[in-house]
C-alpha cells in the first residue's frame, strides 16, 4: 500500500499563506511570487475560500433542508425557467421596437447620433465592469458564505 | 488571533495596545439577486440573497481587521465592534474595527 502523493511545494506554501503561517522572508518572497503568478493567487483563493466556509459551518436549520428540497423540486424549477424566458423573451423586442422607434423618430441628426453613442457608451461599460468582474470572481473568495 | 467584543481577553494579560486596527468593504448583489429579493419582498420571509451578501461583507472585513492586526504584531484584537451601513441600494458596506494588543506570554500552570 502506497502513501498519499504529498501535494507539490506550491500547493502547501498556498496553504500556509492561506492559513497565514507564513512570516518574514518566506512571506515576503511568497507574496512577490502572488503578484506575478495568477494561477498561484488562484490557488489561495480556493484555500481562501474553503477556510471562510469552514469558520462558518453551522448546523443546518429546518428551513435550509425545505430550500434544498424546493431547490431539486421540478416543478419549482419549471417556474422559475419559463417565468425568466417569459421576462426575457418580452424585454427584447420591447427593446428593439424603442431602439427602432428612437432611430426612425422625426429628431435632428445629432440628437440621434447622441442617443446612438450613448447606448453604446453604456453597452461598451457595462461590458467592461462584467469583464472584470468575471476575471476577479475565481478571486473572491467571501462568494459562497450563506449567512 | 484571539478575536474578542470584551475590553481585555479574559485569563490573560496585555503587554500593549498597538492602537487601532480596522477592516472595511462594500458589496453589491447582482441584479438577479436583487429580482429576487423584490419578488420575496411581496411574500415576506428571509431574503437569503441579503443574508449572503452581508455575511461575505462581514467575513471580509473581518479578515481584513485580522490582515492588518497580523501585520502589527499582535496577538489579540480586543474592544471588536462591527457596523454595517447601505451606501448604495442592493450594496452593504461592513466595518469592523478595535484595539490591536500584544498580549504577555501565558504563565505555565
Amino acid at each position: 500500500m502506497s502513501a498519499d502523493p504529498q501535494p507539490p511545494d506550491d500547493a502547501l506554501l498556498a496553504m500556509a499563506y492561506a492559513d497565514r503561517e507564513l512570516s518574514g522572508e518566506a512571506l515576503r518572497r511568497f507574496e512577490l511570487r502572488l503578484s506575478e503568478e495568477p494561477e498561484l493567487a488562484r490557488v489561495v483563493s480556493e484555500h481562501q475560500r474553503l477556510a471562510v466556509l469552514a469558520r462558518n459551518a453551522r448546523p443546518a436549520e429546518p428551513m435550509d433542508l425545505e430550500w434544498g428540497r424546493l431547490r431539486r423540486s421540478p416543478l419549482q424549477r419549471a417556474l422559475r425557467g419559463a417565468g425568466l424566458l417569459l421576462i426575457t423573451l418580452g424585454l427584447t423586442p420591447l427593446s428593439g421596437v424603442a431602439l427602432w422607434r428612437l432611430m426612425h423618430a422625426d429628431l435632428p441628426p445629432v440628437l440621434k447620433l447622441g442617443s446612438a453613442a450613448a447606448l453604446l457608451g453604456t453597452l461598451l461599460y457595462f461590458a467592461a465592469i462584467a469583464r472584470a468582474r468575471w476575471r476577479t470572481r475565481a478571486y473572491d473568495p467571501y462568494r459562497n458564505v450563506r449567512r | 488571533m484571539i478575536l474578542t467584543t470584551t475590553e481585555t481577553v479574559p485569563g490573560r494579560a496585555i503587554e500593549s495596545a498597538l492602537g487601532l486596527v480596522k477592516g472595511n468593504t462594500v458589496r453589491a448583489a447582482h441584479a438577479g439577486d436583487d429580482m429576487q429579493a423584490w419578488f420575496k419582498n411581496l411574500v415576506g420571509g428571509e431574503l437569503e440573497e441579503y443574508t449572503a451578501l452581508l455575511a461575505g461583507a462581514r467575513e471580509q472585513a473581518l479578515d481584513r481587521l485580522v490582515a492588518e492586526a497580523r501585520a502589527r504584531g499582535a496577538d489579540a484584537v480586543v474592544g471588536l465592534h462591527f457596523s454595517s451601513c447601505e451606501i448604495a441600494e442592493g450594496a452593504a458596506e461592513f466595518l469592523v474595527y478595535g484595539t490591536a494588543v500584544k498580549l504577555l506570554p501565558q504563565k505555565p500552570v
